[in-house]
């Protein structure tokens, strides 16, 4: 009872705010709408993942308001009809259930992260509905399931490309690697790091958990196991707020070490909360910098400064793009089955991450960005470093 | 004593040989000169460094200036000082993070956009020339795709009726790492074969670019030098050690049968910004004069190349690298 307040009082608030800023910002008249196509959404906008939701939201959000403010999808208001899983990958599957029972949608934006976009593999297929993760990067997401579709890298493309850039750039040969047990991403992105890595005639010296067999959080064991293993390189597959305990630690404990972190790093909370430690840290990102002439990008971040988020990051980005994917699929038709063939036929369209083209199996693929943290007028922030296209 | 005997026997055996060793072997079309100044004064600057290089043509006419400057001094005074040398419609160029010539890379240069000095390369003789500019400050969302088709158009047909066995497609301009991969397959694609393209970035859309004596912004400039030359090319990746410089360099001189006689080099501002941190800036202009031995080279430490692991290959746009384009004559 406690949690559904909680989340009610969440989602209004945010709602509030963004409505207003919508409406200070738009005086324009709104377009006449001969209907509205309305399409399911679950993010984690409460819970332990809600800094990625949030600033999803606000994506997914201002690019639905940017269509209709264009005159919507097929000359109808595209409406999303949220509902907060708080994190929890069965309330995700529970929200889509009931998005598709009560609001008969044929197609749902999110789950927002892997976990639940695993958990939802089942009902998407039972229910003959549309999922599109905004940011899931296991790759069994979408494998062999022909209603889910991602929008985020793969861990196989972030895992790769992070590798290619350390080895190259740094000349790495030994890496060790945390990951948090708790979440199947992260099992998954250490396994396929660490076989990469390997692959790539480097040596991995340590593969720990940051949950001891307490099941607690245990920062300061691993990286000292790790440390004294003296690798080149440390890769951290977690989520913001472990990265930030992470580098915290590392500093705390005067590791020296080069750091990593997969596009989950890329994340306000890691900027802002890690501590100085974090400068040299390379983040996988889907985000290029703001001078770059690339009008979907700079249409973006304009749009999303526009609605008050201060620092548009790589979730608000995916998020966005996913919303324009699902407009572009929607154009082919409104059913289940027709959003899915739009998707499957999109090719290089030009979304604020870059040119991203489907794959058969519901993987988009698009560049994956390599970005670097500097200390920039007092901030910490991430610096465009390279571009690896797939 | 008798060890300050064996001291001037070696230098004197090192006299000999340095006087006996044979001279770079230039193709008879290249006559080329490259100057560099760090007055500050634009104008001043441009001037001296101009003068050198013209100086080095000899009487031969020139026919292609590119001049190099820091942002600050890549003003409309900086041009005025090269045209004292050169007409305005032969003079191309672009700013840069730091010049990179035998004659300096500023080590001294703290940070990005300071004065880090000018730097002109000129080009006489009957080495074929043709130049393209593209627009990148146009709504478009695959305005750097488009820009290199563009300018491999327009060098089309120059490319491929030049009767010169040697052909090199040189780049700048806004064609910042993120955007040249797609600069890069622009490229590829509008000359629909593979030629040896080498390139740096001045910077995004914002930067100055030296197009027939104008300075503008939000273009990509390519120039096609088509002699009596063949190229070896390379790239270095990454790790901020001069050492990496070397080895491109080493790869591309391994590539031809005879020593070098220029080098077209374009390199990572990052990797500047790293060696410089570890007072290595210096080091690395040494390993390069020490590869190209009596050869000049020009190039420039920029946000992006352009370049070719091996002659043959496609090139493509990079970051964090070093490129090399090494001529010999044929």
């Amino acid at each position: 009872m406690r949690r559904a307040a909680v989340c009610l009082f969440a989602v209004a608030t945010m709602v509030f705010g963004v409505i207003a800023r919508f409406a200070v910002a738009e005086d324009a008249v709104e377009p006449t709408f001969s209907g509205d196509i309305v399409i399911g959404a679950t993010f984690p906008l409460t819970g332990e993942l809600e800094n990625y939701g949030q600033s999803a939201y606000y994506g997914a959000n201002t690019r639905v308001r940017m269509l209709n403010a264009a005159g919507g999808v097929n000359g109808k208001r595209l409406v999303l009809e949220w509902r907060d899983n708080g994190s929890n990958p069965e309330q995700a599957v529970a929200d889509i259930r009931e998005l598709v029972e009560t609001h008969r949608v044929p197609a749902v934006l999110g789950p927002l992260l892997s976990d639940s976009t695993m958990a939802a593999r089942s009902i998407a297929e039972e229910l003959k509905v549309v999922v599109l993760s905004p940011l899931a990067s296991i790759d069994a997401a979408s494998q062999g399931n022909p209603w889910v579709f991602r929008v985020g890298f793969s861990n196989t493309q972030m895992a790769s490309g992070m590798i290619d850039f350390q080895m190259r750039s740094f000349g790495v040969k030994t890496c060790g690697i945390l990951y948090d047990s708790r979440h199947t991403f992260s099992n998954e992105l250490s396994r396929v790091f660490a076989e990469t890595f390997a692959e790539r005639g480097g040596r991995v010296v340590g593969n720990y958990s940051i949950m001891n067999d307490a099941g607690e959080k245990d920062y300061a064991t691993p990286l000292r196991a790790l440390a004294e293993a003296k690798p080149d390189l440390i890769f951290s597959a977690s989520y913001a707020l472990e990265a930030t305990e992470i580098v915290r630690t590392a500093g705390t404990l005067g590791i020296d070490i080069r750091l990593c972190g997969p596009d989950t790093w890329d994340n306000e909370l890691v900027y802002d909360a890690s501590g100085t430690r974090l400068v040299g840290t390379a983040v996988v990102s889907a985000l290029f910098e703001t001078s770059f002439n690339y009008r979907p990008f700079q249409t973006f971040y304009t749009a999303m400064e526009q609605a008050g988020m201060d620092f548009p990051d790589a979730q608000a980005a995916s998020a966005y793009d996913a919303v324009s994917l699902l407009a572009v699929a929607l154009e082919k038709g409104e059913s289940s089955e027709q959003i899915r063939e739009g998707l499957l036929a999109v090719r290089r369209l030009a979304l604020a991450t870059g040119r991203v083209t489907m794959g058969p199996n519901g993987n988009v693929q698009k560049p994956l960005i390599i970005r670097i943290v500097e200390r920039r007028n007092n901030r910490l922030l991430p610096v465009f470093a390279v571009r690896i296209d797939p | 004593m008798p060890g300050i005997r064996r001291l001037a026997l070696v230098a004197a055996v090192l006299l000999f040989l340095a006087a006996h060793s044979p001279a770079v072997e230039t193709p008879p079309g290249w006559i080329a000169g490259v100057g560099a100044s760090a007055l500050e004064d634009p104008m001043a600057a441009a001037d001296e460094a101009a003068s050198k290089a013209k100086a080095e043509l000899g009487s031969s006419p020139a026919k292609l200036v590119i001049v190099t400057a820091a942002q600050p001094q890549l003003t409309p005074a900086l041009i005025d000082g090269v045209k004292k040398h050169f007409s305005a419609e032969i003079i191309y160029g672009s700013q840069v993070t730091s010049p990179l010539t035998p004659y300096s890379n500023h080590p001294d240069a703290a940070t990005i956009d300071v004065a880090a000095g000018v730097s002109v390369f000129a080009l006489a003789g009957d080495t074929d020339i043709a130049t393209a500019v593209a627009r990148t400050d146009v709504e478009d969302d695959d305005v750097y795709y488009n820009a290199g088709v563009a300018l491999a158009e327009d060098l089309k047909d120059a490319i491929e009726a030049s009767e010169r066995p040697g052909r090199l497609v040189v780049t700048f301009g806004d064609q910042y790492t993120g955007s040249n991969q797609d600069f890069a397959t622009g490229l590829n694609d509008g000359f629909g074969k593979i030629w040896p393209i080498i390139g740096g970035a001045s910077g995004n859309v914002t930067a100055k670019v030296i197009y027939q004596g104008e300075i503008r912004t939000g273009i990509n400039v390519a120039i096609l030098l088509a002699g009596d030359f063949a190229i070896g090319q390379s790239v270095g990746e990454g790790s901020h050690t001069p050492a990496i410089a070397d080895q491109a360099l080493a790869e591309s001189i391994g590539q031809g049968d005879k020593e070098p006689f220029f080098a077209f080099i374009f390199n990572c501002r990052r990797r500047r910004t790293g060696m410089m941190e570890r007072d290595q800036l210096a080091e690395e202009l040494s390993v390069i004069k020490q590869r190209m031995g009596d050869a000049p080279f020009f190039g420039f430490y920029g946000p992006g190349e352009v370049g070719a692991f091996k002659p043959g290959e496609a090139a493509r746009g990079m970051g964090f690298t070093v490129v090399t384009a090494v001529l010999f004559a044929q």
